[in-house]
């Protein structure tokens, strides 16, 4: 087979041939597409159809290359004015890209400027927050200013603006650390524009008081805040609580005045001079309106004035207003009063009101030290009347009956004693120390009674003497037992009739010696012993002999018998010694005992 | 600022009245602190106290005195009975005596005051009603004959006690308001308070003061 195929593929022809007759024509899908598109162009199959298909073809290539042709042309048209579009919109975009950079390039500096600015507008109005803070700390607007001036209207907005001011003043300490001039300046300015305020706040105060004159006055409802502030400054503090004392002070007299000439209104109630026949009751009625009077002012003056020691200064100049008025219409009372007892009775009174105004007002205050003026002169005038009183009593120069009781002028000092006694018994005075006062009395009432009874008795004889005044103090001492804090007169009493009890003794003693012709020691013998025996006899058988008889006028049981055992027992004494003598033999027959006994 | 002080239009000055221990004391105190006062010492001579009231819408300051009920302070108490706008007069339900002495005290009262003069009875402890020794009838009559207005009071419960201050002030400032009672002197007892109003010539009147001082 070799060589038979090496023919075959060695000749062309066959190789040609071979390769058309393996061609299947029908298998080949370009061919099949081909023929149907030949289909489309060539409707009959032909000669002419198939020699002219050719030229159909070539015609219609270039037909068809013709429209191809004019269509690019139209393409390349628009393509061309497409590239001219272009080529402007680059240039544009050029043209932009610069001007973008220049406007990025000024941009820059425009970026710089604002932040720098920022920066700036930060920092101003930092300041700004600083100076607010500063001027809402240390400034003083003109308008407020202004307000500090005005001196004839204050009310709560001078406060505020004065308030701020003293507060600027202290805070300027701080602010004197860090910056001096401004604080100093500050402070200068704050100084000027208080002392400004203080005046002003001065004047209206003034001017305030002086308005006050009603009898309850209307204060305006910044006067206590005026005097508070007031307060800082000592002479204008002290100006205006003057001028308020004097203006209140005149206002009071004015009342009082009134009260006592013309009384309330319409006659009711009546003027407190209309009882000026009665001293009790006109003096009682005068410091009564004074202690009402002075309480309602206190009460005015504590709803304005800034602390008790002013109202009491003001208080206490006020009161002295009416001082005078006072002084002359209980100085008259007192003087036209002669009897003791009312005279008592209105110190009573005078004291009572002393110490009922006393806490209203200071202790050294003028109408105090009056009042307590007043009632010393109305003490003398007691003590001048009371020994007055006795010294009439002792004018009667009435000598004591046999009876040896008290004389009726005694009688009626004591009666004199008893109710003065009573009167400071029941007075009004609230009594801080009951017995110096009843001591002070008694001082000034014991000694003339006292004087009365020595001088009634001093005419009488020493035992008549002395059993009248052991009477009488014994009466004194009676009456003043009933009284309490009397203890150390009684004391001084019962001395007395101690003293006057011994004299008696002594003198019974004596009477009883005399009556039974006792010798003294020396001149004792046998015959004035008998003398003495038989006397002892006569006397034990009728008792009263040996007794003085003046001695049963004591009128105090007790004082008899202490006179008669005293006497007894000095007498007993003697009597041992007697019949102890060596001449009594068989004389004295009765022993010391049984003498004793016998006296009894 | 605080509450104005002055902020009352009237000022009426009371006096209370009657015989020791009846609780005189204990009612003003009652009435000023709105507390009882227990073993409450006997006044020396007069104290006083004060309370702001409300009467038809005005404010009234009570001044109100306070006397002693012993026999020996008489004669200083009978000076306060002086321009006393009311006068409270005590007596205490559980003892007779204290009542029995009524007719003195309103003598005092009646010489001593003003014919315009409240005088208010009270009947004090009515909280001791099982120790009571004079029924309220009685003493009903007792104030209708005299024209007094009465009420029992118990300072120790507080019972009544508002009301008889209050009423007294109210008595007082209708007779303001009838035109009865004068104002504006301290004498008569109340005193009238005028609204601050700004006169305009009052600038002068102090300077002319200090001109003739």
């Amino acid at each position: 087979m070799s060589p038979k195929n090496d023919e075959t593929t060695s000749n062309p022809l066959s190789r040609k041939l071979q390769k058309v007759l393996s061609l299947k024509l029908d298998q080949d899908p370009d061919l099949i597409v081909a023929l149907k598109g030949l289909s489309d162009v060539v409707s009959t199959n032909n000669l002419r159809t198939r020699r002219n298909l050719r030229g159909d073809f070539e015609r219609r290539s270039v037909n068809l290359s013709v429209e191809l042709c004019e269509s690019f042309s139209h393409v390349n048209q628009l393509v061309e004015k497409l590239n001219t579009e272009i080529t402007t919109m680059s240039e544009s975009c050029r043209v932009m890209t610069t001007e973008l950079a220049t406007a990025r390039t000024q941009m820059q500096g425009l970026l710089e400027k604002t932040s720098k600015i920022k920066r700036e507008s930060a920092s101003v109005e930092m300041k700004k927050e600083v100076i607010t803070a500063f001027i809402s700390r240390y400034h003083v607007s003109p308008q407020q200013a202004a307000v500090l001036k005005r001196s004839d209207d204050i009310d709560t907005e001078f406060f505020t603006v004065l308030d701020r001011v003293r507060t600027i003043h202290q805070d300027c300490k701080i602010l004197l650390q860090t910056h001096q001039t401004t604080g100093l300046q500050i402070m200068e300015n704050m100084a000027h524009l208080q002392e400004q305020a203080f005046q002003s706040l001065f004047k209206w105060t003034q001017n305030e008081c002086r308005r006050l004159t009603s009898d309850i006055p209307e204060p305006s409802a910044s006067l206590k805040q005026g005097f508070l502030m007031l307060l800082d400054r000592d002479t204008l503090i002290r100006a205006s609580l003057s001028e308020l004392a004097k203006v209140r002070r005149a206002v009071l007299l004015r009342m009082f005045i009134n009260s006592l000439t013309r009384g309330g209104p319409g006659g009711t109630p009546k003027p407190i001079e209309l009882s000026s026949h009665d001293p009790i009751r006109y003096g009682g009625d005068m410091l009564a309106w004074l202690h009402q009077t002075i309480a309602s002012e206190r009460d005015l003056l504590i709803s304005f004035l800034p602390s008790k020691e002013t109202v009491l200064t003001v208080l206490s100049e006020v009161s002295e207003g009416v001082s005078r008025t006072l002084k002359i219409r209980v100085e008259q009372i007192i003087n036209n009063t002669d009897d003791c007892i009312t005279l008592l009775q209105i110190s009573n009174i005078i004291q009572f009101y002393l110490s009922t105004i006393k806490p209203f007002l200071s202790e050294e205050a003028p109408l105090i030290t009056l009042i307590s003026e007043l009632n010393l002169q109305c003490r003398k005038q007691f003590n001048r009347h009371f020994a007055l009183s006795i010294s009439r009593l002792s004018d009667r120069n009435e000598l004591p009956g046999l009876d040896l009781v008290p004389t009726s002028a005694f009688q009626e000092a004591l009666h004199l004693l008893k109710i003065i006694l009573n009167t400071h018994d029941v007075s009004v005075v609230p009594d801080v120390s009951p017995l110096a006062s009843m001591s002070e009395l008694l001082d000034v009432v014991i000694g003339p009674i006292l004087t009365l009874s020595n001088m009634s008795a001093c005419q009488l004889e020493p035992v008549d003497n002395a059993v009248y005044i052991i009477n009488l103090v014994s009466c004194l001492y009676n009456v003043l037992a009933m009284y309490e804090n009397t203890d150390k007169t009684l004391e001084l009493l019962q001395h007395k009739i101690d003293e006057e009890l011994e004299t008696l003794t002594n003198l019974q003693y004596d009477h009883m010696i005399k009556t039974t012709s006792i010798p003294p020691t020396e001149m004792i013998n046998t015959e004035r012993l008998s003398v003495v025996a038989s006397k002892l006899d006569q006397a034990l058988l009728n008792s009263e002999v040996l007794w003085l008889h003046q001695c049963t006028r004591l009128s105090a049981l007790r004082h008899r018998n202490a006179v008669w055992r005293g006497a007894s027992e000095q007498f007993i004494k003697v009597y041992s010694t007697l019949i102890q003598s060596p001449s009594n033999e068989g004389i004295l027959l009765k022993s010391a005992d049984q003498i004793s006994q016998l006296l009894k | 600022m605080a509450a104005n002080p002055y902020n009352y239009s009237y000022i009426f000055k009371y006096i209370i009245i009657g015989d020791m221990g009846v609780g005189k004391s204990c009612l003003l105190h009652q009435f000023t602190e709105k507390k009882f006062m227990a073993d409450c010492p006997h006044t020396i001579g007069v104290e006083f106290g004060t309370r702001i009231v409300e009467v038809s819408d005005q404010k009234i300051k009570l001044q109100i005195w306070d006397t002693a009920g012993q026999e020996r302070f008489r004669a200083v108490t009978r000076s306060y009975y002086r321009g006393a706008a009311g006068a409270l007069m005590v007596y205490d339900i559980t003892r007779r005596s204290t009542y029995n002495h009524l007719s003195s005290w309103l003598t005092d009262a009646r010489n001593l005051t003003n014919p315009n003069t409240v005088i208010f009875l009270i009947g004090n402890k009515s909280d001791l009603d099982a120790q009571r020794d004079v029924t309220r009838e009685e003493a009903e009559l007792f104030a209708e004959e005299n024209g007094l207005i009465f009420l029992e009071t118990s300072a120790r419960t507080g019972e009544n006690v508002e009301e008889a201050f209050l009423e007294t002030a109210r008595r007082i400032y209708q007779s303001i308001q009838d035109g009865s009672l004068e104002l504006n002197a301290a004498e008569s007892g109340v005193q009238h308070k005028p609204s601050p109003i700004k006169v305009g010539n009052e600038e002068g009147q102090p300077a002319d003061r200090n001109c003739s001082c």
